[in-house]
Formats: structure tokens, sequence, C-alpha cells
């Protein structure tokens, strides 16, 4: 009755013809999790409450697909809080009971969708491999001799299963790619910060985030979107500033010959190179790159003083060194060796590389990079697990240092049937911007998604729906504000950002709330032009949108620097007779963002 | 739909158990926490029509001894997506010349699976 792979898409769909129902999804799931491998798991979800969510959310929200997630069953990698069920971060001494969801698991089941149970993973998200747990080593899914690799080890192996339709892995170092590479499915690593760590098991707090496995781009995509935002509860959160890649004639940085580090694995090289051509035959141009200040970085978090931010982790949790797993605390414990002032030429090494890859950033507007180098049997790994482990980081270690973007996405297969995949980089918040191209890569190399190879990746939505309508927004509405919900909650989706032509005014409209602009036009003015962004939606919920635009707001043709117009929030001109004027801030976010600063 | 989903017969099935077994014991309370508590649930028994929760539960109290022992055999479950059931059986009573047949309906409650009507008859009594 359901399909192999578990992808959003196909599961929205058969709930809208009724073909499935929640709680027969989850009967069907519980079913198949007794066939998967047994290490995936740490703490199933008991299946009356799995049953009594199904019967919530049919209470809540009655009509199917009418939340974002509606019904869709996902797991969460057991060093994420989820309430009701243990968190073990796959160390029983330091297993606690959460009294509460972490904010981005509330996030998710408040847009419908349903936990299955919590996954196992390297011991305190410490590894790239999954054989650091005392709950068992998942393996990857095509071949029970090799890891599933780590550490969100078990969230990979249900999605690829087919037993959920996304999962919540984390990633400090490559947690959240790596098994997306082994098990042939994707892996969205957002920009540090994006989406909250509160309620997360730290690893290395300045460096953590909550990553998503998927079986397509577009549904990490999409959860994604339901996942991100503000959250003033966890200190590292930041407001999300959406940038944009261009759409023809992208340059794809990728890597010179002599940087192209297989470690031996010959197939791993050509299936590199393969994935290079498909992005020129997609009308990208590949640039090669110096590699050098990527890999210092990446050099950076495990020989230089970043591991002691582990041990500051470690020492919060109370728990005996002597209940880790040894490999893990060699690695915790390693961090007591460096001192405050080896901390602090850390981080003025790491600004002197960061500094250094902005030209490389120059040349390339994205990195198509190996998301592993290869892959290791469980054998191999246990004999040789720092050294093997530290390989499967070349290309993954760097990315969260210098506060990148980053999708995983399936590349191809070696002739003895084990995947290859690749990743896409970009600076912060090209989460969005990535997912296209993501999306074109994965569906060049036609390898399916996680065990069903023959799987169809469909087109994402945004290309489908071309006759989506475009709206401009201004203020409240701009991704990451107060009102940018009203426009996720409708599907729609981030176009572009650009800026109106020179001859507008913005106004803080008095005795507004949330507080929100106006814009208001005036012939022969010459300002700096307002920050706008550009956003697709449907038409029917554009129409429903415009209904509910109060009062002295409407939509109208708003003129572009670049010369073209876009329906757009502009304002009534008698309501801004006594507003204050804010046009030399550029735009809303800039002036919220100096009103935060002058309340600080 | 999801028909005969095994997690679900295995649950029902269950119930049914726990449900012969109270029966058999005359174990008044399990035999009322497994019939929905509702005015909509209805008994047909071989001698009497009981509508309701509380005619069924006073039934019970009224059945000096309980219900004469008996043997189930040919029992039928079928679910029907998640949370809905048909449990059918026949069954011997001691001494009885006829075998009997029990045929109820389950519903998973909040509470958990409840007999939501049943109807029990006598083989040959009709024509």
């Amino acid at each position: 009755m359901l399909p192999e792979m578990l992808d959003i898409a196909t599961l929205s769909q058969g709930y809208a013809a009724r073909r499935w129902t929640p709680a027969e999804v989850l009967t069907l799931l519980a079913e198949r999790i007794d066939r998967i491998d047994p290490a995936a798991f740490i703490t199933l979800t008991p299946m009356s409450r799995l049953f009594k969510a199904a019967a919530d959310l049919i209470a809540r929200a009655p009509e199917p697909n009418s939340l974002p997630l509606w019904g869709i069953p996902f797991t969460v990698k057991d060093n994420i809080d989820v309430a009701g069920l243990p968190t073990t971060a796959a160390c029983p001494a330091f297993a606690y009971a959460p009294d509460k969801d972490a904010e981005v698991v509330a996030r998710l089941r408040t847009a419908g969708a349903i936990v299955l149970g919590k996954t196992n993973l390297d011991q305190f998200a410490t590894g790239l491999n999954g054989t650091r747990s005392p709950y068992g080593t998942p393996r990857s899914v095509f071949d029970f001799n090799y890891i599933s690799g780590g550490s969100s080890s078990g969230s990979a192996v249900t999605v690829a299963a087919g037993v959920a339709a996304f999962a919540l892995g984390t990633d400090t170092a490559g947690s959240g790619r790596v098994p997306a590479a082994f098990n042939n499915i994707v892996g969205i690593k957002p920009t540090p910060g994006l989406i909250s760590n509160t309620g997360m098991v730290p690893a290395c707090r300045s460096l953590d985030c909550v990553s998503i496995f998927a079986a397509t781009v577009a549904d990490g995509a999409l959860v994604r979107r339901v996942a991100e935002g503000f959250d003033p509860t966890d200190p590292f959160s930041r407001h999300a500033q959406p940038a944009m890649l261009p759409t023809k004639g992208l340059r794809v940085g990728v890597l010179a010959a002599a940087d192209r580090q297989f470690f031996g694995d010959r197939e791993a090289g050509r299936l590199y190179a393969m994935a290079i051509e498909r992005a020129r035959g997609l009308g990208a141009t590949p640039v090669e790159i110096d590699y050098a200040p990527f890999r210092e970085t990446a050099a950076l978090l495990y020989d230089g003083p970043w591991v002691a931010e582990r041990l500051a982790a470690f020492e919060s949790f109370g728990v005996p060194a002597d209940q880790l797993d040894p490999s893990v605390a060699g690695i915790m414990l390693g961090g007591a060796g460096h001192s405050a002032a080896d901390a602090f030429r850390g981080q003025y090494r790491l600004a002197e590389l960061r500094r250094r890859t902005e030209a490389e950033w120059a040349k390339a507007d994205i990195l198509l990079l190996p998301t592993a180098p290869t892959i290791y049997r469980v054998k191999e790994m246990l004999a040789d697990p720092i050294v093997l482990n530290s390989r499967l980081g070349t290309y993954t270690n760097f990315f969260n240092l210098l506060g990148l973007s980053g999708v995983a996405v399936p590349a191809g297969f070696r002739s003895d049937g084990l995947p290859f995949g690749i990743t896409l980089a970009a600076p912060g918040f090209h989460d969005e911007a990535l997912t296209p191209v993501a999306t074109a890569l994965h569906q060049a190399a036609d390898t399916g998604s996680g065990l069903d190879r023959r799987f169809i990746v469909p087109d994402p939505p945004a290309l489908a729906d071309d006759d989506r309508l475009r709206l401009a927004v201004v203020g409240a509405h701009l991704s990451g504000m107060a009102l940018n919900g009203e426009l996720l909650a409708l599907g729609a989706t981030l176009d572009r950002r650009c800026r109106t032509s020179a001859d507008y005014r913005l106004y803080r409209l008095p005795g507004t709330t949330p507080a929100k602009p106006g814009l208001v036009r005036e012939t022969g003015f010459a300002g700096p032009g307002i920050e706008i962004e550009v956003w697709a939606l449907p038409a029917e919920a554009f129409g429903r949108f415009v209904a509910a635009i109060p009062a002295p707001l409407g939509i109208g043709k708003i003129s572009l620097s670049d010369g073209g117009a876009v329906s757009g929030f502009l304002c009534e001109a008698n309501a801004v007779t006594e507003a204050e004027e804010i046009t030399l801030f550029g735009g809303w976010r800039a002036y919220m963002a100096a009103q935060r600063e002058a309340a600080a | 739909m999801l028909i005969n989903a095994p997690l679900i017969v295995h649950e029902v099935r269950a119930a049914f158990e726990a449900y012969e077994r109270a029966l058999m014991e005359n174990d008044l309370d399990a035999l009322d926490a497994l019939f929905w508590n509702s005015t909509f649930t209805v008994r047909f028994g071989p001698g009497q029509n009981l509508y309701g929760f509380d005619a069924i539960a006073a039934f019970r109290v009224g059945r000096i001894g309980g219900s004469p022992q008996r043997e189930i055999f040919n029992t039928v479950i079928t679910t029907f997506g998640t949370d809905f059931a048909t449990a059918n059986t026949e069954f011997q009573r001691a001494g009885a010349p006829k075998p009997g047949r029990q045929s109820q309906s389950w519903v998973r409650m909040p509470e958990g699976w409840r007999v939501v009507s049943a109807h029990i008859s006598m083989l040959g009594e009709g024509n």
C-alpha cells in the first residue's frame, strides 16, 4: 500500500486522495520498523501514543494537508529532546526525561508532523561513522558490512529504509551530510543559527546545527522552512538574511586535480568528476578553486582549540569519563591540553582563513565537493577508529567554522553498489537559493533515493508551478520577520531579493502591531531605493492573502531598480503625513536592526 | 482502506481474548471495562435486548454465576482501517444441544478498544 520510499509529496497526495489516513500510515510503518536495521532506533514512540497523535491531528486539523506537514512521520536523533521520550545522546549514564520538546521538534509537530522515535548516533554526536554507540552500530542500507556514517546514523537509515519521511539530525562537523551520502539520501545542513538549537544536547556549542534528512531536496527544504526562524531562547540563533544565487551562468567551484583526495577510492574520484560534468551539462560553469584555506580550516576543528569546546560541553553533562565510548573519551578529554591563549590564537587563525576563503567565493558562487572521500567497512572502522573517522570529514569539517550553508545529494553508485554523494556549499543564508541546483543535480544523477534506486525525483514545486504569482513584500512579511509565517503557511517561496527604484520613500506607520512600514512613491524623489523580497505563491493563496490586508496598505505595482515592476505592498499617501520617515535606512530590515541595537 | 493490518488485528485479538477470559471468570469489572460506556451501546442476547451501557452492566450483576462455561471456535476478526473491527465467533456451551454465535463490533476509543455492539444467538432457534 505505501511506496518503498516515503517522500512527503507522495504521502500528502495519498492523504488528499483518501488512499490512506495518518493512523494507517503509522500502522504500516510500525510493521516496517520491525524489518529494518534494529540498531537504527534507540527509543520507539509507543503505538498507543502514535494513535493518539493521529487522533489529535484529526481533531485539530480534520482536512488532509491543512497543515504544512499534516500526518508526516519523522524520526529525531537522540540528542534532540522530544517530550515523553528519554534523551540519551547514546550514553546511558547521561539519559534524562525531557518534559518539553526541543524548539525545532515543537515547530514540526505544530505543523502536523508525528514523531516515530529517537534514533541512534555516535555518542554525544562525536564521530562521523556510526560505530560509537552502546545501542548497536547502524549499517549502510546498501551493505551490512559497511558503516552508515554518523553521527546522525539512525536518522539517515530510517529515511533511506522508507520508515520515516524525514529525520532530524545534527551537524557540527559533517554529521548531517556523511550519513546522507552513505545511504543515498539528501542531507540539508542549514546555515548555523537558522534553526533553533534549544533542546539539543551540545557537542561543540558555537558550531552545532540541527540538520534534516529527506528523500528529496524539495522535501528537505519544505521541512527546513517550517523548522527555521529566529528563537530568542537560543543564544546562537540568528535572524535569517536570505541571499540569492544567479539563475543563469552559475559558477561552480570544484577541486583541482591535486586536491582530489579519495584515499585510494578511484571510483569515488570517477563519480566526483561525473558530477562536475553533470553540473556543466545543466548550464553551470565549473571553476577550479584553491582548496587550501578550506582544508586548513577543516584541520582547525580537531587539531585546534575547538576540541576544548567539546570538553566544555562534556563537563556540563555530569557523566563520569569511564562511561564514555573510548574514542569519544579520547576526543572530549583531549581538549584539556589547550589553553585560553590557544583558543584566541585559534580565533585569529580562523579569521585569517575566512579572509582567504573570500577570494575563492569571488571566483565561484557555490562549491561542489565530495560529501565524503570514501566509505569504510565496520571492521576497518573499529580497527582504526580515529584516523579513518577523520578522513570522513575531509570535505565537511570546515562548513560551520565558516558559517556556510550546504546541501548533500546523492551522486551515483560505485560498481560494488555502494553510494557516493556530493555536497553543494554556499556562504551563509543561501539555504533556499541552493535548493533548485541541488534538486537538478540529484535528478541528473539518476540515483533514485534511499534503498529505492528507481525512485523518480519529482520536479520541485516552484518549477512545476510557473503560473504562480509574484508578490513583493516590504515590511513584517520579509523572511524571518514577524508575519513571514503567513507567507510560508500559504506555501509561498522566496523568489529573490531586490530594491525598488529610487523614487520610493519608507515610513514607520504609527500604532501598528506588529510594527509595519508604509511604502509611498514620489515622482522625482532620488533616494537609496528600498529593500524588498519577491515571493512566489499560488494564485488562490495570493487572493486570500490580499483579501486580508488591512488599510492603509494595499497591493499595487512597485518599480524596481533594474527597471522591472512587481506587485507589492504600497501605502495610501494620507496615512504617512504623521509617520516617521525611515527611507535612509534603505529598508525595513535595516531599520528594525537599528531599533534593536538602540534598545540593547 | 487498510484491512487486516497485522498490528491492528493483533490489538483487537488481545482485547477479544481479554473479554472471553473475563466472561469465563465472571470478572464484572473487566467485562464492564471492555464495553463502551455509552447510551448507544447495544447488546442483544438470546433472552434480552439491552440498550445502553447501564442496562448491560445491570444484566451482568443480575446474572447469578455469570455466563455458562463455553468453548469458542471459528473465530473471525476483521479490522477496517485502524479504529474499527468486527469479531465473530461460534461457541459451544457445556450441555447445550447446539452451538451459539456471538458477533461484536469493536472500536478504538480514546480509552482503548471497546465493544460498541454485540449480538448473541443460538443456532437452530429460527428457520
